[in-house]
């Protein structure tokens, strides 16, 4: 059955763990499913979903896992929007994992395509930002003019 | 009325005094973010200048902005050469208190904002124009009390004269309620006076006489502001403001004032 049949029915969940400092690791972990009439459910994860630069770097380097799972065997074909090139190609099974390196400064779109029926299946961003620590600084308390 | 006013004002150094010290939080400012308030309620701006009416608040905007070095404070906007925790020197830009007094029924951003600029009676001939000060500002913070001093030119070529003030203020959480108390004395230099002030002969339609100011003279403030929160981005706030004139300004034939007391209560939405 085409995945691109199935009913839009969304469901997002994430946890996110910034580690602040001189390390621009985030380590974070985020699961997308898509559930089509028959339940049938895919499930794609980018680990982490935010890669942060430090204020001198002008590129985020990381090696991501890339997980996709489905109840049913499939083969796969996964995407970057980096390159019109396939990551990776898997044979037919539930579950695919790959180790994937980047060096990238603006966000990068992973889509998940079925190889037998080359529609897209599923598709996630990986956010690369900034890092920007939070400063304060003295309020100079010099209020509204005449009051 | 104004002894009631007091009153508030001298329960808040009061209580300011004995309060235990926190963290300072309440005197920081958390950068590249915007602060925009706006507040409703009743207010009052009294106008020195005899035969006027004062000026009524219904609402009253608050707007902050700081970043690494540029920061706009409301009417004033400045750019840090130094600062660190404790420390600050900053080059900045202020509008000047004395030319509102002639200019609220001129000066549409206070219209705006819901202030109602009605006279009495007209002042003919007396005009003085808005002027604008630059210079330098130097704060240290000295146990959750900000230690300031800035020293402001004329900068629109209105009077040439400029001012110089000397600030304490702090502001404390009392739980969720923060409360600011500023004190400060702002010596106004002879230029400034004369400019705005001085009366000649013609000018003295209403006010019989003239005046020349002798020499500098020095305003005293005290300043009280609380913001109680009462929900998701609301807060009961009240500020109150007493200047005391100098002998200087209280002096001229203009003048009907030794003091001026400007108030607003109501509630706020900070966005």
């Amino acid at each position: 059955m085409p995945f691109s049949t199935w009913q839009s029915s969304l469901i997002a969940k994430g946890s996110l763990i910034l580690c602040f400092g001189f390390t621009p690791v985030v380590s974070a972990q985020f699961s997308w499913q898509k559930e089509n009439k028959n339940n049938q459910i895919g499930d794609f994860q980018l680990i982490p979903h935010t890669c942060v630069m430090e204020k001198q770097q002008t590129t985020c380097t990381r090696e991501l896992t890339i997980t996709f799972s489905s109840h049913f065997p499939k083969a796969i074909c996964i995407y970057s929007s980096l390159s019109k090139q396939p990551i990776t190609c898997t044979d037919t099974r539930t579950k695919h994992v790959v180790m994937h390196s980047i060096d990238s400064s603006h966000d990068i779109t992973f889509t998940v395509f079925d190889s037998q029926s080359n529609t897209e299946i599923a598709k996630k961003t990986l956010e690369v930002t900034q890092f920007r620590p939070v400063t304060k600084r003295i309020k100079r308390q010099y209020g509204i003019g005449l009051l | 009325m104004i002894m009631g006013k007091m009153t508030v004002v001298f329960a808040a150094v009061t209580m300011l005094a004995f309060a235990v010290q926190t963290k300072a939080e309440a005197e920081y400012i958390t950068t590249q973010d915007w602060n925009f308030s706006l507040s409703f309620g009743y207010g009052e701006l009294q106008n020195p200048i005899g035969n006027t009416d004062n000026v009524t608040l219904y609402a009253l905007p608050n707007v902050q902005f700081y970043n690494d070095r540029f920061f706009i404070d409301n009417t004033t906007v400045g750019y840090s050469l130094f600062e660190n925790n404790h420390l600050y020197f900053d080059i900045i830009g202020q509008l000047n208190d004395d030319g509102l007094y002639f200019n609220f029924e001129d000066f549409g951003v206070l219209s705006a904002i819901g202030l109602d600029a009605a006279r009495g009676i007209d002042l003919p001939n007396i005009e003085r124009d808005i002027s604008y000060l630059g210079g330098v500002g130097l704060g240290y913070l000295w146990h959750d009390t900000l230690i300031s001093m800035t020293w402001l030119n004329d900068i629109t070529n209105t009077h040439h004269g400029d001012e110089l003030t000397v600030k304490v203020g702090r502001q404390h959480n009392f739980g969720e309620t923060q409360i600011g108390l500023n004190l400060s004395a702002t010596r106004k230099s002879h230029d400034l006076l004369r400019y705005y002030y001085q009366i000649e002969q013609s000018e003295s339609v209403i006010f019989a006489g003239t005046y020349v100011p002798e020499s500098a003279g020095i305003n005293y403030q005290i300043h009280f502001t609380i913001d109680q929160p009462i929900g998701r981005g609301w807060f009961l706030t009240g500020a109150l403001k007493r200047t005391f004139l100098s002998n200087q300004i209280s002096d001229s034939i203009i003048i009907e004032r030794h003091h001026i007391d400007n108030y607003f209560a109501g509630v706020k939405y900070a966005f």
